[in-house]
């Protein structure tokens, strides 16, 4: 983040419904607010049906593309395993990834037609190694008494990456984006999150 | 925007935020001081609507079809209200026919329409490209690259609405549409509205005065020929002149991420052409490449110009959507160097798709779970129902574009070509849209065929914008209700029924009469989209394990909320043979219940 020439890529995966565009969100008034310039660029409209996620999030002192380049992420972030396992060849060889245990079957694997990809974990750290970091935001979220505050779980232990942007600046995010009678939990899931990794 | 008035309104600025381009076309008809939104819901321009509805001082509403929402903007300009109308392309299908003529009279109040394309087809039926609407009805069309430019290109094309007197395009695609980028805000221009003046020589297309308008229309086209050579929305950037890159939109930012040491021709207005300015940039350097998206429309009219010597979209793509690889395996093919490396792949893993299903507790589940049962020829629409296609729903035989279930079902019916019953299934939404026309054919003609609205009173697929079913408007302020029961008697339907799509049974029985029944009959379902407006939760069934034999027949409802997973089989002794019904997810709809042969779903106790 030292260096303003260079242009940060995230991505962001998961399933409709798991929050991921929120998570993408709270990103964007953290690094906007800290005065980088921010493109992100999700496909929505049938995401809400269960269909797959992304986001692509690029911040940098002057961003061109809302996408990012094939290969060119550092850092990934997956709400689901399938999801994560999808995009790990857009993954730079260095870079750092995040992944929600949750397995959600897609509706080829509920018929029978094929198969959940095994050894995800595996497959990921036999490649990044201890770039790879396993999170189970459903069961922190569940603790903390929701199990929908799990995106912000995830959130949480993204924010360790940018050890420069202040836990107030992700909390104020937070603030802006979600109804006042949410921001007790997603402020505990948060700093849970931040634990976990 | 000239430099003095470009630094006053710097001066102004009301702060900086991430809009996505959508957010910001309705930010732009705010600060451009349109006074009436008009548009009809279309992924990707949904969220424009939506967005402006949000602005006290704009009147946002959703019309009945983009024909509408077009002929209203019409009468608001014809008032001299600055005006915008948004639709997604294939919606301007719809209304191509105001849009044309409307070219011919031209427009007292500043007319922009925000068209938004689908290159890769991410929701669309159709990838094309509105700058060939723009050729046809001979209007200038905008092409913005990012939010901002979203923003500022809907006052732009205002400005030149009333110079020029003609409506203006500004053309989005979905990456534009939906990405965020960094936004300057900027105050609200109020523009007086003049009112409604007569002039019956110019607004009335009868095809004596008509004729008189072609002329002024061929002239208003030659003075924008000469305009867009000088316009500040058309601008050269110089770098090394070893390769010139003529292109627009999103596919400026993908050339300028993996060529940026290239020089640019950024083309902000894609219809007229600036001939000379082309040709210039043409002649100053070694190498010159097109890229644009959808469909090759600067290369087809540079061949026009007597160009030949380019680099075009064969080298880049024939179908989806352009990204910065595409840019960069293209410019590669096309032997062009480039300063950065290429991508350094890990491993390529087979993952299983995720397409889009209906919802847990749709209430389009059961009554095409029953269409299925009867084996019925399954005429459709578009909207969520449409998903009933897939497997393993797979109840629906036909979808062809907004409203033709019911033109394409009298049609098979009068050859009378079909051994099977005939149904038309079309939602409330889709048959305001264009449904009713149809319905008129059938009763005329007395055609025997059973028309399904799936009414669940909100146009959903697109994110649940209201319509005349809802009972309220675009700003959530309340309205009444279209009565559709009563709507289908008055053009002439003898018989209507109305069922409860979660009640399986009840729909084949009504379904059975309707189909007996000699002429057109109507059956309503009368279920509301579980998550819009109002998120609807029942109690949760749950599946006992003991009952449970592992049949998968409970797996054929198609519903996210019931399922296996490797997890389950884990804690499970049935191993892989363990369904579980995800109890967040279901909304109690008990569709799945009914087909369980052992009762082995059952209503979670409390």
């Amino acid at each position: 983040m030292k260096d303003n020439g260079k242009v940060t890529n995230i991505f962001l995966s998961g399933v409709g419904g798991q929050g991921a565009i929120l998570a993408s969100n709270i990103l964007g008034e953290v690094f906007i607010k800290a005065g980088y310039d921010v493109k992100k660029s999700e496909v929505h409209g049938m995401a809400q049906r269960g269909g797959d996620v992304t986001t692509h999030f690029r911040f940098g002192k002057k961003v061109h593309s809302p996408l990012i380049k094939y290969g060119d992420v550092d850092y990934l972030l997956s709400f689901e395993l399938l999801e994560a396992i999808r995009y790990i060849n857009w993954v730079k060889p260095e870079g750092k990834i995040i992944i929600n245990k949750q397995e959600i079957f897609p509706p080829a694997v509920n018929l029978g037609q094929m198969a959940y990809p095994k050894d995800i974990e595996k497959t990921f750290k036999k490649y990044f190694k201890e770039n790879v970091s396993m999170v189970d935001g459903q069961g922190i979220a569940k603790r903390l008494g929701n199990v929908q505050a799990a995106n912000v779980v995830l959130v949480g232990a993204f924010s360790k990456f940018f050890p420069e942007v202040k836990d107030q600046q992700w909390i104020e995010a937070i603030k802006t984006l979600l109804a006042p009678k949410l921001h007790d939990l997603n402020v505990k899931a948060f700093y849970e999150g931040k634990k976990a990794l | 925007m000239g430099k003095a008035v470009g630094d006053k309104r710097k001066r102004e600025s009301e702060g900086r935020v991430l809009l996505s381009g959508n957010e910001a076309f309705a930010r732009g008809a705010y600060e451009a001081g349109v006074v009436l939104a008009s548009a009809y819901p279309g992924t990707p321009s949904s969220e424009i609507l939506l967005n402006v509805a949000g602005y006290k001082e704009i009147i946002a509403d959703w019309a009945a079809n983009e024909k509408t929402a077009f002929e209203i903007g019409i009468g608001a300009a014809m008032a001299g209200a600055r005006t915008m109308v948004s639709m997604k392309q294939p919606g301007v299908s719809v209304a191509l026919d105001p849009l044309l003529n409307w070219s011919h009279t031209g427009t007292p109040g500043g007319f922009v329409l925000v068209a938004c394309d689908d290159p890769g087809q991410h929701s669309s039926q159709t990838e094309d490209d509105t700058r060939t609407y723009a050729k046809l009805a001979r209007v200038p069309c905008l092409d913005p690259s990012d939010s901002m430019e979203a923003k500022e290109f809907v006052g732009e094309a205002l400005d030149l609405s009333e110079k020029f007197d003609t409506p203006v395009i500004v053309k989005s695609t979905t990456r534009v549409s939906h990405s965020k980028t960094v936004v300057d805000l900027y105050p609200r221009r109020e523009y007086p509205i003049k009112g409604f003046e007569r002039n019956p020589n110019k607004y009335v297309v009868v095809p004596g005065r008509a004729i008189l308008r072609e002329t002024e229309v061929i002239k208003r086209l030659a003075t924008l020929k000469e305009y867009v050579e000088t316009s500040p929305l058309n601008k050269v950037e110089w770098n090394s002149k070893e390769v010139g890159i003529i292109t627009s939109g999103i596919a400026y930012y993908y050339a300028k991420r993996v060529i940026p040491e290239a020089s640019f021709l950024k083309l902000g207005i894609s219809f007229p052409l600036p001939e000379k300015m082309i040709k210039d940039f043409a002649s100053k350097v070694k190498k010159l490449v097109v890229i644009e998206e959808t469909r090759p429309f600067f290369e087809e009219e540079m061949k026009i110009m007597g160009m030949h010597d380019f680099i075009g979209m064969d080298y880049f793509r024939i179908q989806g959507e352009l990204s910065p690889e595409v840019v960069r395996e293209g410019l590669k093919k096309a032997g062009i160097g480039m300063k950065q490396s290429g991508p350094v792949a890990s491993a390529a893993i087979d993952a299983p798709p995720r397409p889009p299903t209906m919802c847990a507790g749709c209430p389009h589940r059961g009554i095409f779970l029953a269409f299925k049962k009867i084996n019925a020829n399954v005429f459709s629409d578009i909207g969520c129902y449409t998903l009933a296609f897939a497997p393993p729903i797979s109840a629906l035989h036909t979808a062809i574009c907004m409203g033709a279930s019911i033109g394409n079902a009298v049609g098979v019916a009068k050859v009378g070509g079909s051994d099977k019953p005939i149904i038309a299934a079309i939602g409330d939404g889709t048959f305001v849209h264009s449904g009713m026309t149809p319905l008129y054919d059938a009763v005329y003609t007395q055609t025997n065929i059973t028309v399904v609205i799936l009414d669940n009173r909100i146009t959903a697929m697109t994110g649940g914008q209201p319509a005349a079913e809802s009972g309220f408007r675009a700003n959530g302020s309340p309205t009444v209700t279209v009565d559709l029961d009563a709507l289908v008697r008055g053009i002439g339907v003898k018989f209507v029924k109305h069922v409860d799509p979660y009640d399986i049974k009840g729909c084949i029985e009504g379904l059975k009469e309707a189909i007996a029944f000699e002429g057109p009959a109507v059956v309503l379902t009368n279920r509301p989209c579980v998550l819009m407006p109002k998120k609807i939760k029942g109690t949760s069934y749950v599946i006992l394990e003991d009952k449970c034999t592992g049949c998968g027949i409970c797996m054929t409802v198609g519903c996210p909320a019931v399922g296996m997973s490797d997890q389950a089989a884990k804690k499970s002794k049935k191993g892989e043979k363990a369904r579980i019904i995800d109890t967040v997810l279901c909304t109690g709809c008990s569709v799945c219940a009914q087909l369980c042969p052992q009762d082995a779903i059952q209503l979670m106790e409390k």
